[in-house]
């Protein structure tokens, strides 16, 4: 879990390997797709027992 | 309405109550931004729903670990936080974003969901196997319980090595590298990940109503997936191909059906 560990410029001459639009796009992707299956979950748990 | 529809009833409003509130303790603690403590609380919602039964209290769920797993993740990204901020490693002071948080915990939801479900039954089938009724309700169990050891030992072996692990050396190699390289593991921060790690095994049989080999899959593959994280670190991650959070979202997928596939041909 590196990514909350930020390095900052002029510190330690740590830098993330990944461009930064990659990472960033493959973070949206991640909690697009992921982040949609998880709330269909949640309304599909919801829905059954409230609705039928 | 019957009795036992009113049971899920008051139940269903628990698991909806406690994922509020496990939200709004994310948020008030500055662990995660709004969006991460939203898909927090909609994972906690899954989780508990998915393992909780109406014949135990709700602490017999997948909430009681998944509360260490926040307790033990919070308290070692807090701890030695100065260091960590002279070396320019120290987490963001918003919290985790909503990408960090999916990555870490969303397959832990998912797999005692629906969905969970519908996966596994497809697995068995395609296998030819016709043993689903007796071994996928526990084997989601157990990969829930091993993605959720995975995220905590990661958490903590990062958190606990960038702090007072020393100088780190690489998983494949074994040479000395900066603090924060990809990849890079420390012995410190190892035994305090799979220690937190087994915490989490231990407190889930319980929770989970597991039994003792059940728990040592899911700590086994926890412990594997940790070092498949740092295995990916040091290749795909390294190289640039892929960012951290889809590296966390992989090895606690790892995890989770490495605990399954043990399940399956070892145990059953």
């Amino acid at each position: 879990m590196g990514e909350e560990m930020q390095g900052v410029e002029g510190d330690t001459g740590w830098r993330k390997a990944i461009p930064e639009t990659r990472d960033r796009l493959q973070s949206r992707v991640l909690v697009g797709v992921v982040g949609v299956l998880l709330a269909l979950e949640t309304v599909a748990v919801l829905r059954q027992v409230y609705f039928i | 309405m019957s009795e036992q529809n009113v049971r899920e009833h008051i139940l269903l409003a628990e698991i909806v109550g406690i994922s509020v509130a496990f939200a709004g303790l994310v948020l008030s603690l500055r662990a995660a931004t709004v969006a991460g403590a939203f898909f927090g609380g909609m994972i906690c919602f899954l989780l508990v729903n998915g393992t909780a039964s109406s014949q135990y209290t709700i602490v017999r769920s997948g909430l009681t670990p998944l509360a260490l797993l926040f307790v033990l993740t919070f308290l070692a990204t807090r701890a030695g936080r100065r260091v960590k901020a002279q070396a320019g490693l120290s987490e963001k002071r918003h919290g985790r974003s909503s990408a960090q948080v999916i990555a870490n915990l969303s397959i832990a939801g998912l797999t005692v969901s629906g969905l969970g479900f519908v996966v596994m039954m497809r697995g068995e089938v395609c296998c030819g196997g016709g043993y689903y009724k007796v071994w996928v309700w526990p084997a989601m169990m157990l990969m829930c319980l091993a993605a959720m050891v995975e995220a905590t030992a990661d958490t903590v072996s990062s958190e606990i090595g960038q702090a007072f692990g020393g100088r780190p050396v690489m998983l494949l190699t074994l040479q000395h590298v900066d603090p924060g390289t990809d990849g890079a593991v420390t012995l410190l921060g190892s035994l305090a990940g799979i220690a937190g790690g087994a915490f989490v095994a231990a407190v889930g049989m319980w929770a989970l109503r597991l039994r003792p080999s059940q728990a040592a899959i899911a700590l086994f593959a926890g412990i594997c997936g940790l070092f498949f994280d740092s295995f990916l670190g040091a290749t795909v991650e390294r190289r640039g191909w892929i960012g951290n959070d889809l590296v966390n979202f992989t090895s606690t997928l790892f995890a989770a059906a490495l605990a399954a596939i043990i399940y399956r041909l070892f145990v059953l």
